[in-house]
């Protein structure tokens, strides 16, 4: 597919957030290399979710954030889209009054060259582009098996959590982004569904291949899909390394300890 | 289903292509008046119904495309086609101006500032000499024999029938297109639609010029109808009928709004015992559907904005 | 100089009518951080009963108190019906509702009394004085003087009593308030009734002051009062006398050496520019929006 080099390099140089008198974020730095799959682990509010706010450009910050060598500086969050970031949220949030394949076409919205007139008038050339980008979409569906191919049509709010996790998913992976943000995407889903996610991760990678951020709360999924992890503890990054060393730290596992 | 559907919809089209030859000139005069309203509803629903935003200002853009074709008309000889187009864009242009200086102002603020242009292009006709000042414009005519040169009430049916399924046809290919899907992100979620690179200021006031074109081309027609434009016809009163229209055809439908246009025009028409009460009625409707069904009207409007 | 200060006085006077309307939206605000779109023709329809009454022959202090009944009960029951169902449901929805309610008082005002503006007798002082060219009516002072009375009051029920204690609870944290047994209900029923109040207070000063009633008073008043609103700080009770004396001042100022055609521009101009320079107001702070 992407014949190109591989981009989506982030480098995150010592970013802070502030909320009021509270430091979310305190200079921390971090690094993912293009194609690969970089965990941030760390206990409840340690700053994780403030750190993909903070990349997207929901949340402003010092510091700065590069993308294959461009600062997203002040850039809003939709040019930051534009420039190939997509997310997942922790609490999903999907279209609820869309079907499932309206929620992934929209994912595509900043791939689709057709314009206003063309799009309203269905010209031949916006209909070959709706059905290419569709077709993209049944095939990242159908890495999902029978779960969304057959639902297609239905309505997102009549989905199950799992299944609207996986919308969610797919409609960030529809976007065809250079690097993509998983907030916890395993959170609510059962051991069984949470093995089959980490297997299907790789495989939506390999149809589109970007760099990945994933937040996670669950230690194994990282083990199994992670080259590098960061660990966050109150705003701070306190180590970062190859999965099984950083578990074996003990600030982590004072950090994860003290608050459980 | 779907053929039931087909049959319909064309037995509907044959009565209303065929009504200039049935009814009483009456009953022509209130179906005009009916189809002059669909596009401004229909453009109303675009704004509020899927995109979400709370505006009542719908009478100052039909009002700019009234003035638009009573002005050219009194000055040059112009014909019809030009004139449409000419209102379309005023008020297209004013619809965009609009939106793009009151993008940062909430929802509910909106509203209000919104209301405001209903009497800021009161102000500003009521104090202008081409405008006619408080009296207006008069014998607006087009010239003899030009082309869509309507004169009779079966021409200025079809004439606003044409106009009608013109701004129809539009809203539905719009909803049905990728845009559709993005109004509706930007109207549910926002911020998720940022996420998506769904830019919030250039789809809301294209949506507004686009609604703001539909008004200017009812306020052409209207101008040649009447043969004069005035104040008296773009008052907010007017904005509040039009809200009006989309709420109780069910915000976001195009098929709703069509009915609500309908059932406010034609019904208070022909019912004339209670055309003093219409707006009153139309208000307990309104207080009723919220009540009762504020989700269901209101479809997915689930983020408080 | 005579011009201006002769400006400044009209314009206080007519700012002083917009306070104490703009009172009426600032609690509603503050409290459920919503916009009450019908206060302004509430306050329109329970004028009328007023004028109603009068030309009943009832002794005007009579007509005012009926008036203030109606108000208060209109006001509550309009809670009732048309917001109170809608509390919890998406901002959108009670802001839509309380269109439908100005719709039906306007209708019915124009049902029972006419779209034509009527003359407001008035037992109220109508002289006026000259000080160095400076005109003064007598209503002017009564306006000026009513509304700084009910200032100090709303300072002193604000502050000083237990209703207040418990309204400013609700505005702060409604659940909680709710939670240590303030029942939450009732309260916003009075502030419907006193926002009410103060309305036909404001109404019968505008009738007074101008000799005149009429239907689209309300849907001005509306507007006239939520700029004011706006100017003063949204939510803040002080921050509408504040605000109601500088939309005054704004709109005599722009009629004395602009135009008097374009007041209603005035008005939306300054709002629009306020709410995009400062969309808390001129002189408020942050109000914790509530969805």
């Amino acid at each position: 597919m992407a014949t190109e080099t591989l981009g989506g390099r982030l480098v995150v140089q010592n970013i802070c957030v502030n909320y009021g008198a509270f430091r979310a974020l305190d200079g921390v730095s971090i690094e993912v290399a293009p194609g690969s799959i970089t965990g941030v682990i760390g206990p409840n509010g340690s700053g994780k979710t403030t750190l993909i706010n903070a990349i997207t450009g929901i949340q402003a910050a010092s510091g700065t954030i590069r993308l294959d060598g461009q600062v997203l500086g002040r850039r809003s969050v939709p040019r930051r889209a534009e420039l190939g970031l997509a997310r997942t949220f922790q609490a999903i949030r999907l279209f609820q009054s869309m079907s499932i394949l309206d929620n992934i076409m929209l994912g595509a919205h900043r791939l689709m060259r057709a314009g206003l007139f063309e799009s309203v008038l269905r010209t031949p050339r916006s209909r070959r582009e709706i059905a290419r980008r569709r077709a993209r979409a049944e095939v990242l569906m159908s890495v999902f098996g029978p779960r969304l191919l057959p639902r297609m049509h239905q309505l997102a709010v009549n989905l199950s959590y799992a299944n609207r996790r996986r919308v969610e998913i797919c409609r960030a992976f529809m976007a065809e982004p250079l690097l993509l943000l998983l907030d916890e995407p395993m959170a609510g889903m059962n051991p069984f569904e949470t093995q089959e996610l980490s297997e299907q991760l790789p495989e939506l990678q390999k149809l589109v291949p970007t760099s990945i951020l994933l937040v996670e709360h669950k230690m194994d999924v990282i083990n199994a899909l992670c080259s590098h992890v960061y660990v966050l503890d109150h705003g701070v990054c306190i180590i970062e390394g190859d999965p099984r060393t950083v578990q074996s730290d003990p600030a982590v596992v004072e950090a994860y300890l003290g608050v459980e | 289903m779907i053929i039931a559907g087909w049959v319909v919809m064309i037995v509907g089209a044959v009565v209303v292509l065929l009504l200039p030859q049935v009814s009483s000139p009456y009953v022509l005069f209130v179906a005009t008046e009916v189809l002059l309203y669909v596009p401004l509803a229909i453009g109303q629903n675009l704004i509020t119904g899927n995109t979400g935003v709370l505006s009542m200002g719908h009478a100052a853009l039909y009002g700019v495309g009234a003035y638009t074709t009573g002005v050219l008309v009194s000055h040059i000889a112009i014909g019809v086609p030009l004139t449409l187009l000419a209102s379309a864009g005023a008020a297209a242009l004013v619809g965009l101006g609009v939106s793009l200086t009151t993008q940062r102002i909430r929802g509910d603020y909106l509203f209000i500032v919104t209301i405001g242009l209903n009497f800021i292009f009161l102000d500003v006709v009521n104090n202008s000499t081409w405008s006619g000042a408080a009296t207006g414009l008069f014998a607006i005519a087009p010239p003899a024999g030009g082309l869509l040169a309507v004169t009779t009430p079966a021409r200025f049916f079809y004439l606003s029938l044409g106009v009608a399924a013109l701004c129809v046809l539009i809203s539905l290919a719009i909803l049905r297109s990728r845009f559709g899907r993005a109004m509706e992100a930007v109207r549910d979620d926002p911020l998720v639609a940022a996420t998506m690179g769904l830019k919030e200021v250039p789809i809301k006031a294209g949506i507004f010029g686009v609604a703001g074109a539909m008004a200017g081309l009812s306020g052409c027609v209207l101008a040649y109808f009447l043969g004069s434009v005035g104040p008296q016809d773009f008052n907010s009163n007017i904005s509040l009928l039009i809200f009006e229209m989309v709420i109780i055809g069910g915000l976001g439908s195009v098929s709703g709004s069509v009915l609500g246009a309908i059932v406010l025009i034609a019904v208070p028409e022909f019912l004339r015992s209670v055309q003093e009460y219409s707006l009153g009625i139309g208000g307990v409707l309104i207080v009723v559907m919220m009540v009762l069904r504020p989700e269901g009207v209101l479809g997915s409007w689930r983020t408080a904005r | 100089m005579i011009t201006f200060v002769q400006q400044v006085i009209n314009g206080a006077a007519a700012g002083s009518v917009y306070a104490l309307l703009a009172v009426g939206y600032n609690m509603v605000y503050g409290l459920l951080g919503f916009i009450n779109f019908a206060h302004g023709d509430l306050y329109m329809f329970s004028t009328f009963i007023v004028l109603a009454m009068v030309t009943l022959h009832v002794p005007f202090w009579g007509a005012v108190a009926v008036g203030m009944v109606a108000a208060c009960f209109l006001g509550m029951s309009v809670e009732r019906i048309a917001y109170r169902p809608l509390r919890t449901a998406n901002r959108i929805a009670p802001t839509v509702s309380a269109v439908g309610v100005a719709l039906v008082l306007e209708n019915a005002a124009q049902v029972i009394w006419g779209p034509a503006t009527r003359p407001f007798p008035t037992p109220l002082p109508q002289g006026l004085f000259r000080v160095d060219g400076v005109v003064i009516t007598a209503m002017q002072i009564v306006i000026l003087l009513t509304a700084a009375a009910i200032a100090v009051a709303l300072r002193v029920g604000v502050y000083h009593t237990s209703w207040g204690r418990k309204l400013r609870a609700i505005r702060d944290d409604l659940p909680t308030a709710e939670l240590v047994g303030i029942s939450v209900n009732r309260l916003v029923s009075s502030v419907y009734a006193v926002g009410a109040a103060l309305g036909l207070i404001s109404g019968v000063l505008f009738a007074a002051y101008y000799n005149s009633v009429y239907v689209t008073m309300g849907l001005t008043g509306t507007l006239n009062a939520f700029t004011a609103a706006v100017l003063g700080g949204i939510g803040s009770i002080g921050g509408s006398f504040a605000g109601g004396l500088a939309l005054g001042l704004l709109q005599s100022l722009g009629a004395g050496y602009i135009s008097s055609g374009y007041q209603n521009t005035i008005t939306f101009v300054v709002l629009i520019v306020v709410l995009l320079l400062r969309p808390n107001g001129m002189f408020g702070k942050l109000t914790a929006a509530r969805a």
